[in-house]
């Protein structure tokens, strides 16, 4: 009886071993930027074996201790490219592999490989009659990419770079890579490259270069592995000694050289088709300080979102989404989140529709409206930097002396002490803190801007309310949404520390603020 | 003939108690009552402080604890409700720094405890507060078992009077227009109190106004059926200590199938299944005694025949044995005869 039973609970054993329930491979799959899951011919019918795990950079680690390069795996065409898949050449003029031919150029150049790596007596990969280890269901290593983008720091280091060729009679180096001055979006936009996979598109752009340069024994070349784009850690070096760099030349990035406006007046053209208006109608036009904002993102993209060449979107939305990260409005919003801004800010709902007086910060009615619907963009951009350079410098404060020293909060006095606030040192304190936001001066418009942001819910002044005026007994029925008079005072001191991730006072320590009464 | 009956009480049993569930199951909806008060714990706001179990102490005059309540390093244990501590304020890691939750009798709108509590010590009031009520409780601590929310608890230290201990909402105060305890003394208003109906309302419209700080869900607005107390969070409530495996249905009504099989099982079944099971020896006995007259009957039948068939046997075998007699005399007597006619001389033998 026993005998059967431990024979039934083997076979039970073997059965669920096999049919892969017992322990999952997938739950302790490592994560590498360079997995390649080779499936090619999934396209041509149904795989009869899973996709097969490929690790990029591990064999190009191997091919250069053994001295060899991408030709072992990659072949170039007659013009010098080299092709991306794998021991064949792909495009309009190549004949179509079947699946059965693909199938073997991949057994083949991957097995012979192999067997002559272990013919010399080097560590290998899976070689004839190993097919699970490279057609793995379960695979034991699954990709784990980070985009690998281009930001201003990273195009900096190209430009910039002697390795790359200036173009011919010019001192700057743009045709390398972007093909035609004008059409800069053109190498991944273009109709040659309709159809392709994006991957390939920059693959083929920076990843050959790179490789060349390296093969050219440069003093300072790109990255070619997997990882040092993809993988999490690398980019992490590689913005690190980026930000060393601009820190090294005074913190700050030079300009593109590629003649950007330093002012825009972004107001709705009019051709001079049209009649004349008799005044000027629709929006007060923007001035807007390209220059600095060009020094505030980390790429064009960040705007131009279509690419540098395509106009760009001035619809209402484009530029007022509070919820974009490319509209005006909504990066805006994304800096008020920083701490010396958010202990004002957090308090404001997003819901609240800013009045009236915050457009002109931006739109700034003009004299001659009209005149500049129909000017030259140079007498716009003219316009736009006066427009700008009237605009405050420094955060407006009322005068010194019209900001109380110290308020004594004694309203509600009881188990504790009343609370003596230094008002001034506080005012002073926030106003230290964005002193050098130019967003803050632009758009705390008036000198008693800044108080609102504590005494909220009326007209900004120097003199404002009281908080029990309009905070008393909480939980009554007229506004549910305003806290009572302990909460009120509580939740705007304590929310305010918390935003600015200041350590002192904690919320906890009653007596930092008001005394125990003895 | 026994395992036919067997199956026959069981089928009938089965036939019962089905019908009776889906008149019972198919429960009518109703709300809870329009005064029922509700309070909204807002985890963005609290502190950490535990004034409001300082207050709940002070309130319910429970006895002093062994830390003082301004001492916040009891907050790195997590801790529960016992029987000197209605309320308890723990510490959970927040994405942005630590972030505390207050735990108490949640004031459920359909009470587990007052479904398991067989002797209605607790009561759910209009003002929503549900109450204990310590004269009639018999310490059997049901309510602990049921409580999804592990609330309730007992003084287990106390021999002759022990009581099941839990947060009441104040409901004394409230009578009295007085807010309850912690509600009143928290900095932050962390607590806000007011009709449930209200209060749903008004976390809603904080949800609503500051979406990147909320998750957008008012726990305790429809688990276990509804709660009086309900919360709202910036971290996910399985972060901060809240099941979430809880569902909306509440406690009676997940029970309420089962115990409506309990009149049929009690009242209804021991009579019905034992007029069966009596008809049935009935009918056994019935069977049995005229199998037995039966017998009485054949036998005596029998008996009877075989009496007659002896006598009938008996008079023929002595008519057989007399005619035998007389056969043999007969031929003696002829023998006799004409021995004698051989020899005359002989006497005469015959008389």
């Amino acid at each position: 009886m026993t005998a059967i039973l431990v024979v039934l609970a083997g076979v039970l054993g073997f059965q669920l071993e096999a049919m892969g329930m017992l322990g999952s491979a997938a739950d302790d799959a490592k994560e590498r930027p360079d997995v390649i899951m080779i499936d090619t011919i999934a396209r041509l019918g149904e795989l009869e074996q899973s996709a097969a795990v490929f690790l990029h950079d591990t064999h190009t680690k191997a091919l250069k201790e053994q001295g060899l390069d991408c030709q072992s795996c990659h072949k170039t065409d007659d013009k010098g490219n080299m092709s991306l898949k794998f021991k064949r050449l792909e495009g309009e003029n190549q004949p179509e592999l079947t699946a059965t031919e693909l199938k073997d150029i991949y057994h083949d150049g991957c097995i012979s490989c192999h067997t002559e790596t272990a013919d010399k007596n080097l560590k290998t990969g899976p070689m004839v009659g190993e097919c699970r280890s490279c057609h793995q269901e379960k695979p034991e290593f699954v990709a784990d990419r980070v985009d690998a983008g281009m930001d201003n720091v990273l195009h900096y280091a190209h430009w910039s770079s002697k390795e790359i060729p200036m173009d011919a009679g010019k001192d700057t180096n743009c045709g390398a890579c972007h093909t035609k001055q004008g059409e800069e979006d053109g190498w991944r936009f273009d109709a040659v490259n309709a159809g392709k996979p994006m991957s390939d598109v920059y693959h083929n752009q920076c990843v050959t270069c790179h490789q060349s340069l390296a093969v050219k024994k440069a003093e300072k070349t790109g990255p070619v592995e997997c990882a040092s784009c993809h993988g999490a850690n690398e980019v992490a070096v590689i913005k690190a000694k980026g930000a060393k760099m601009v820190r090294e030349m005074g913190g700050e990035l030079p300009r593109l050289p590629r003649k950007q406006p330093d002012a825009v007046l972004m107001m709705l053209k009019r051709s001079e088709n049209e009649p004349k208006p008799e005044k000027a109608t629709g929006m007060a036009p923007v001035a807007f300080d390209h220059k600095f904002h060009e020094g505030a993102v980390d790429t064009c993209n960040a705007c131009h979102v279509k690419g540098v060449n395509a106009p760009m979107d001035v619809s209402f939305e484009a530029m007022h989404d509070e919820n974009s990260d490319s509209s005006c409005i909504g990066c805006h919003a994304k800096e008020q989140q920083r701490p010396e801004c958010a202990s004002c800010h957090f308090m404001r709902s997003n819901e609240v529709k800013p009045s009236d007086a915050s457009c002109i910060s931006c739109h700034k009615p003009v004299e001659n409206g009209d005149v500049l619907m129909t000017a030259s963009d140079e007498a716009k951009a003219a316009e736009a930097a006066l427009l700008i350079a009237a605009r405050p410098e420094k955060l407006q404060l009322p005068a010194l002396d019209a900001i109380p020293e110290f308020v004594t909060i004694d309203a509600m006095v009881d188990k504790y002490e009343a609370s003596k606030m230094p008002h001034r040192k506080i005012v002073l304190s926030l106003a230290d803190k964005i002193k050098d936001s130019g967003l803050a001066s632009t758009f705390h418009a008036t000198p008693e801007a800044l108080c609102a942001g504590c005494h909220h819910n009326a007209p900004a002044t120097v003199t404002p309310p009281k908080c029990g005026s309009c905070h008393a007994k909480p939980f009554t029925e007229t506004d549910s949404a305003k806290p009572g008079l302990k909460a009120a005072y509580h939740g705007q001191c304590m929310g305010c520390h918390t935003e600015m991730k200041l350590e002192k006072p904690a919320a906890t320590n009653c007596v930092a603020c008001h005394e125990l009464k003895k | 003939m026994l395992r036919r009956t067997f199956l026959g009480l069981l089928g009938t049993a089965g036939a019962t108690a089905a019908i009776s569930t889906p008149a019972v199951a198919g429960g009518k909806e109703f709300a809870p009552h329009p005064d029922t008060l509700g309070v909204l714990f807002d985890a963005t706001r609290c502190i950490g402080c535990r004034k409001c179990e300082a207050a709940c102490n002070e309130v319910n005059n429970l006895p002093a604890p062994d830390k003082k309540f301004d001492d916040l390093t009891v907050l790195d244990q997590k801790r529960r409700t016992d029987d000197k501590t209605l309320t308890v304020v723990n510490k959970y890691q927040g994405k942005g720094g630590p972030v505390f939750r207050k735990s108490q009798c949640n004031h459920c709108l359909e009470p587990a405890c007052a479904s398991a509590c067989f002797v209605k010590a607790f009561k759910k009031l209009s003002n929503g507060a549900v109450e204990y009520d310590a004269s009639v409780c018999v310490g059997c601590r049901y309510c602990m078992v049921a409580c999804p929310f592990e609330i309730p608890a007992y003084e287990y230290d106390e021999p002759l009077t022990p009581r099941v201990m839990k947060c009441t909402m104040c409901a004394p105060r409230l009578a009295e227009g007085k807010l309850p305890g912690c509600v009143e003394q928290c900095p932050k208003e962390a607590l806000t109190i007011g009709l449930r109906k209200d209060i749903i309302k008004i976390a809603r419209e904080r949800i609503r106004k500051y979406p990147e700080r909320y998750v957008d869900h008012i726990y305790g607005e429809n688990e276990m059926g509804g709660t009086s107390w309900m919360y709202i969070s910036g971290e996910p409530f399985s972060e901060i200590g809240m099941r979430e495996d809880l569902g909306t249905t509440s406690a009676p009504e997940l029970t309420s199938g089962a115990l409506a099989a309990v009149p049929i099982v009690v009242g209804l079944w021991p009579v019905l299944l034992g007029g069966i099971y009596a008809v049935s020896k009935r009918k056994d006995k019935i069977a049995n005694d005229e199998r037995v007259a039966a017998v009485k009957d054949a036998l005596a039948k029998a008996g009877a025949e075989a009496e007659k068939k002896l006598s009938e046997e008996l008079g023929k075998a002595e008519v057989a044995n007399k005619r035998r007699i007389e056969v043999e005399v007969k031929k003696a007597v002829e023998e006799a005869l004409s021995a004698k006619d051989e020899e005359p001389a002989s006497g005469e033998e015959e008389a």
